[in-house]
C-alpha cells in the first residue's frame, strides 16, 4: 500500500514534470518562433522601406524635370496662336498690311484641321487673302513678317500678279500695281472644332 | 591487503568482524558484539550506540550484512534456461504467494547450482522488501554503508569452505535462540537448507522430549536430503549463536553417525584487540563464524558460487527510480533555468523587432505618400514628355515655312541686268510658274542660268520666249522649289 502511495506520487510527479517542462520548452519555443517570423516580416518591410524610400528620392529629381518640361511646353505653347493672339492678328492684319503698302481686300477661312499626327489642341486653320499692292519688295517684307509669326503662319501658296497694264514690271521697284493671291495655313491652339470661332472668353 | 567487514544479526546479537584479507587469508582480524533486540533496529538511541562503536573503533564502514534467519526464505528451483531478467520474474511470481511475504514486495537473489541444455538449477533467497530498506536505512544512520545483504547460510558456508571443507557434501548446523537452520553444501555451492523453529532452548532443554524433537527434526531431514538429493554426506558443523556448543555437541554426535565439528575460528588467526583473542578462548569464536563468512565473500577474489547478493535487486530498482528523479529534477532545473536566463533576452528581441516592424511600417505609410507622388510625377513627366515631342513634331513639320518669302526674294536676286518679273506664282506642291520681260534673249536665258546656281530653285526651265521687233523680249519659266515633294522632277 505504502509502495502503491509512492509510485502515486512519483507518478505524479513526473507528470507534473513533463507537463512543466514540455510547457516551458513549448512557451520558449513559440516565443522563438514569433522571433522568427517577426525578423522575416522585418526583413520584408525593410525591403519595402527602401524601395519607398529610393522612390520617394526621385521624387525631387522628378518634379524638377516636370517643372523644365512644363516650361519648354509654355514655351512652345507661346509659338503658337491660341485664340486671342489670333484674333488681335486678325484685327491687325490690315494695319500691318498697310505698313507694307498692302491692301488687304478679302480675307477667307477654311474649317479647321487638326495639326498633323498629334493630339495637341493645335489645330490648322486654312486662311486665303486676296492683297494688291505696287511693290514686289513690298510683298515679299510682308510675306517674311508673316513667316516670323512663331510658328503660328506657314505660307502654302502664292500668286502674284500685274492686274493692271504693264507700265513698268513687278520687279522694277516703281509702282506696277499686284494683284495677290496668298494661301496661308495658321496654327492655332484653340478648343473650336470643325471652323474658327472664338473661344477667348473675353 | 584490504579491509572488509561482515555484519551478523541474530535473534540477541549484532555481530560485527573486521578482517584484514589478503589472497583469501585473514591476516587480522576484530571483533565487536552488540546484544539488541528486534525493536531496537528503529531506537534511535541504539542506533546512535552502534555510530559510536563504529567511530570509536574506526570500523571500515562498508559491509556485508546477513539478515536474522527468520526474516529470510531460501529455496531451490529449476527454471528454463531464460535470461537473468526473466529467472527473476519467475521467482516473483512465485513467492509473493508465500505466507512469510504476504503478498509484499520481495527483495531476492539468485545463485546457479547446476546449468544443463534445457534446464537451470537454482537456488534463491528473498526477504521483505521493507525489512531490507529498513536494515539498510538503520546502519546507513550508523554510519555503515551497506555494501550487499547475504543470507547466513552461505556466508557460513564460506567461512566452512575457507578454513574446513570446500569439496565433500556436508552440512551446517546453525543454532540460534528460537530456530535452528540447515545449510546442505557440496563444491561450495549451497544446494538445500532446512529451517525449524526449535533452538538452542529446546536443545540444551531438560525435557528429553524436546531434545529429541529437534534431534529427530534434524536427522530426519539429514537422511531426506541425503536419499532425495543423493548427497552422501561427509561432515556435519555445527555453529551455535549462543556460547554453549559442547552439550549441542554431544547432544548431535549421540545420535548421528557423520563427524560432528564445532565451526572455531581457526587459531593461527591474529586479533588486533587482545579481549577478541580471550574471547576465543572461550568460546572458539564460534559465534563470529557468519561475520566472518561475510568479511570473506567481501573480498573480489571470492566473490564465487557463494555470493548471493539479496540487495541488488531491489537496490537497482530504485536506483534506476532515484536517477530517474535526478534526471528530472536536472532536467527541470535546466529547462526553467535556461528558460528563466533566456527569457528576458527573448521577450525584449521580441518586443524590439515588433517596434522595429511598427517603425518601418510608419515610415513605410510616409514613403509611400512620397512614393505615389514620385509615381504621379512619372506618370505627369511621361505625358508632358509626349506633348512636348507632338510640339517638336508640329515644329518640325514647319521647320521650313519661311521658304516662301526668301524664295520670291531669290527670283528678284537672280535677275540680270534688263529682265524682269511680270508675275509669280507658286504653289503647295512646291512648283513656280514666272512670267517676265527681258530686253533680249540674251538676257532673259542669263536669268536661266542664274537660277541654276540658286539656294532654294532648281530646275528653272524657259518655256517660252517671244519677241516683236522694237519691243522688249517676253518670256515664261518654270522652276520648282528645293527640297519639297516634286524634286524628283
Amino acid at each position: 500500500m505504502k509502495r502503491n502511495k509512492k509510485i502515486n506520487k512519483l507518478a505524479v510527479f513526473f507528470t507534473i514534470s513533463i507537463l512543466e517542462i514540455v510547457s516551458v520548452a513549448g512557451f520558449i519555443g513559440y516565443k522563438s518562433y514569433l522571433i522568427g517570423e517577426n525578423v522575416k516580416t522585418l526583413h520584408k518591410e525593410t525591403a519595402t522601406l527602401q524601395e519607398k524610400t529610393a522612390l520617394a528620392q526621385v521624387a525631387n529629381d522628378l518634379e524638377q524635370q516636370v517643372s523644365e518640361k512644363e516650361s519648354e511646353i509654355e514655351k512652345d505653347k507661346k509659338l503658337f496662336f491660341e485664340d486671342v493672339s489670333l484674333m488681335n492678328f486678325l484685327k491687325n492684319l490690315y494695319g500691318t498690311a498697310s505698313v507694307y503698302n498692302l491692301s488687304v481686300n478679302s480675307i477667307s477661312f477654311g474649317g479647321l484641321k487638326d495639326a498633323v499626327n498629334t493630339n495637341l489642341s493645335i489645330k490648322m486653320l486654312p486662311v486665303s487673302l486676296s492683297i494688291v499692292g505696287n511693290k514686289y519688295d513690298d510683298i515679299v517684307n510682308f510675306l517674311s513678317f508673316l513667316e516670323k509669326k512663331g510658328y503660328s503662319v506657314k505660307p502654302n501658296a502664292i500668286s502674284i500678279r500685274n492686274s493692271r497694264e504693264i507700265k513698268k514690271p513687278l520687279s522694277a521697284g516703281g509702282k506696277a500695281g499686284a494683284a495677290v493671291s496668298l494661301s496661308l495655313t495658321i496654327y492655332v491652339q484653340t478648343n473650336s472644332t470643325g471652323g474658327w470661332s472664338y473661344q477667348g472668353g473675353g | 591487503m584490504r579491509k572488509y567487514t561482515g555484519i551478523s544479526i541474530t535473534d540477541e546479537f549484532i555481530r560485527i568482524a573486521e578482517a584484514e584479507i589478503e589472497s583469501g587469508n585473514i591476516k587480522s582480524l576484530r571483533l565487536e558484539e552488540i546484544p539488541y533486540e528486534k525493536s531496537d533496529l528503529k531506537d534511535a538511541k541504539f542506533i546512535k550506540k552502534i555510530r559510536s562503536i563504529v567511530k570509536k573503533r574506526r570500523l571500515y564502514n562498508k559491509a556485508f550484512i546477513a539478515l536474522n534467519n527468520s526474516e529470510v526464505i531460501i529455496k531451490d528451483k529449476i527454471v528454463p534456461p531464460v535470461k537473468k531478467n526473466e529467472i527473476f520474474k519467475l521467482i516473483e511470481a512465485e513467492i509473493k504467494d508465500y505466507a512469510i511475504f504476504n503478498h509484499q514486495n520481495v527483495s531476492l537473489g539468485f545463485n546457479v547450482i547446476e546449468k544443463a541444455k534445457d534446464k537451470i538449477k537454482i537456488i534463491w533467497a528473498g526477504t521483505k522488501e521493507e525489512t531490507l530498506l529498513s536494515t539498510i536505512k538503520t546502519f546507513r544512520k550508523a554510519g555503515i554503508k551497506s555494501a550487499g545483504i547475504i543470507p547466513s547460510n552461505f556466508a557460513l558456508g564460506k567461512f566452512v569452505g575457507t578454513f574446513y571443507e570446500n569439496k565433500a557434501p556436508l552440512v551446517i548446523i546453525n543454532v540460534d535462540n528460537t530456530k535452528t537452520t540447515l545449510t546442505f553444501m557440496e563444491n561450495e555451492k549451497v544446494l538445500y537448507t532446512y529451517i525449524q523453529d526449535l533452538g538452542i532452548k529446546e536443545a540444551t532443554s531438560n525435557d528429553i522430549n524436546l531434545r529429541n524433537t529437534w534431534l529427530g527434526n534434524i536427522l530426519t531431514t539429514i537422511t531426506f536430503v541425503s536419499r532425495n538429493r543423493n548427497l552422501s554426506i561427509q561432515k556435519v558443523f555445527v555453529v551455535s549463536q549462543k556460547d554453549s556448543i559442547e552439550p549441542l555437541i554431544q547432544l548431535l554426535s549421540s545420535r548421528l553417525s557423520y563427524p560432528i565439528i564445532p565451526t572455531n575460528l581457526p587459531e593461527d588467526i591474529s586479533f588486533k584487540n587482545e579481549e577478541d583473542y580471550l574471547r576465543m578462548q572461550k568460546t572458539g569464536g564460534i559465534e563470529f563464524a557468519k561475520a566472518v563468512g561475510l568479511a570473506l565473500l567481501g573480498e573480489k577474489d571470492a566473490k564465487g558460487t557463494l555470493f548471493c547478493d539479496i540487495s541488488k535487486h531491489v537496490l537497482v530498482e530504485k536506483k534506476s527510480v532515484g536517477i530517474k528523479i535526478t534526471t528530472t529534477i536536472i532536467l527541470l532545473a535546466l529547462i526553467n533555468g535556461v528558460a528563466f536566463y533566456f527569457y528576458p533576452y527573448i521577450n525584449n528581441t521580441l518586443m524590439s523587432l515588433q517596434t522595429n516592424i511598427s517603425n518601418t511600417k510608419n515610415k513605410i505609410e510616409i514613403a509611400s505618400k512620397a512614393a505615389e507622388q514620385t509615381n504621379k510625377l512619372k506618370n505627369e513627366l511621361s505625358t508632358l514628355g509626349g506633348t512636348l515631342s507632338q510640339y517638336e513634331t508640329v515644329k518640325k513639320d514647319l521647320k521650313n515655312r519661311s521658304i516662301t518669302s526668301a524664295l520670291l526674294a531669290e527670283l528678284k536676286a537672280k535677275l540680270p541686268p534688263g529682265v524682269f518679273i511680270n508675275s509669280v506664282s507658286l504653289n503647295e506642291k512646291g512648283d513656280i510658274a514666272i512670267s517676265g520681260t527681258g530686253t533680249n534673249y540674251k538676257t532673259v536665258l542669263d536669268y536661266e542660268v542664274n537660277l541654276s546656281s540658286a539656294k532654294y530653285i532648281k530646275n528653272a526651265t524657259i518655256h517660252s520666249m517671244s519677241k516683236s521687233s522694237g519691243s522688249a523680249a517676253t518670256f515664261s519659266m518654270s522652276a520648282y522649289v528645293k527640297g519639297a515633294n516634286n524634286e524628283k522632277k
